[in-house]
């Protein structure tokens, strides 16, 4: 993460009003930007869009950018503002991620030859993305730049404007509900 | 579940993810507990279930698409700038030759003395001047209107005491019976 500091030249020529540059950083951030707007709306049309929509607005916004902060968590905070504002403008946020969650389901019944691992991932794949789903949504992007992104609870807290100890509940908590959805549950001695 | 368990599952996340400054002596309490142990499992589980959901990376056509989108849109945008920038160039130069022509107007009509517009001093100068160049030019028609008169004198003709009329029209010639 250190590298992607804006001591980045890339980082710093976009910062000048160079599109080249920034054009190389939409390489770059292309595909992990995708991931997380689909971590957190569950459909990849959907999350095509945000990208696109985050990577253009932090285009023409580069120049706020301050020489201290952190590139990717600065576009990664775009990202998830972007795809919050997805689900709290769509309606149909609901069909939408249980279209996502139960495409395994909806699979089964019009394929019936299906092997049976196959159909078992299938399943397993829908309680992940409704375990997700149903997680608050501080608490889902916690867990989706600690799992999938890998970043550590100081680069969690700065995407976030948070802090590190709030940034460690919420993953403590996250963690709690999807033990409790995908692992049969949680110890109560 | 004692104080330890408590400490314990509220640093979970850190161990599990490797990001604990603890880690002795949270594997010194798994040694001891089963129940942290259990709960360690468990939460080993569910993060595996997430990993095998495939959830992880995009998709390459997604990928593609967006960068083909935001390149596409960058492209547009630099096209757009580069055209304001080329019609701005253009207003500056029309703006220099604008500007070059008003001067050398202003140069021109103002004779070069840095007003376009005379003041009353100058307008009094000009007058007189303009005025005196009249009074030569009388005084030169004066000069040849003596010069003519002698030159008739000459010639023997009346007409010097009756100027203003031709000497055809003065006497008209007789007709012939």
């Amino acid at each position: 993460m250190k590298s992607d500091r804006n001591e980045d030249p890339l980082v710093e020529r976009a910062r000048n009003g160079d599109p080249d540059a920034f054009g190389e950083l939409v390489v770059r951030y292309a595909a992990s930007v995708s991931a997380l707007a689909y971590q957190h709306v569950g459909d990849w049309e959907a999350a095509r869009d945000i990208s696109q929509t985050a990577l253009l607005k932090a285009y023409r916004s580069i120049r706020s950018l301050r020489t201290s902060q952190n590139f990717r968590a600065w576009l990664f905070r775009i990202a998830i503002n972007e795809s919050a504002d997805f689900i709290r403008l769509s309606r149909t946020r609901k069909e939408t991620r249980l279209e996502a969650g139960n495409r395994a389901v909806e699979d089964v019944a019009t394929r019936e030859k299906r092997p049976l691992e196959r159909l078992v991932a299938e399943e397993e794949r829908a309680a992940v993305v409704a375990a997700l789903d149903e997680l608050p949504p501080r608490q889902r992007t916690v867990f989706v730049l600690r799992h999938f992104h890998g970043l550590s609870n100081a680069e969690i807290a700065e995407t976030l404007s948070s802090s590190s100890n709030a940034v460690k509940v919420n993953l403590s908590y996250a963690l709690k509900s999807l033990r409790e959805k995908l692992a049969g549950g949680s110890d109560r001695e | 579940m004692n104080d330890e368990c408590e400490r314990f599952r509220e640093r979970l996340g850190d161990y599990v993810y490797g990001e604990s400054a603890q880690t002795a002596a949270l594997d010194r309490h798994l040694e001891q507990c089963s129940g942290c142990r259990r709960e360690l499992e468990a939460t080993r589980r569910a993060l595996a279930a997430v990993d095998r959901a495939g959830l992880g990376s995009a998709p390459e056509e997604v990928v593609d698409e967006v960068i083909l989108g935001v390149t596409a849109r960058l492209h547009r945008d630099m096209r757009r700038v580069a055209r304001r920038r080329w019609l701005r160039a253009v207003a500056s130069v029309a703006a220099c030759l604008l500007l070059g022509a008003l001067g050398a107007w202003f140069f021109v009509f103002s004779d070069g003395k840095g007003s376009a517009v005379p003041s009353n001093g100058q307008l009094e100068l000009e007058t007189r001047a303009v005025a005196a160049e009249a009074e030569s030019v009388l005084r030169l028609l004066d000069e040849l209107d003596r010069e003519n008169r002698t030159l008739l004198q000459l010639l023997g003709g009346d007409a010097v005491d009756q100027p203003g009329v031709e000497p055809d029209e003065k006497e008209e010639p007789q007709e012939q019976v």
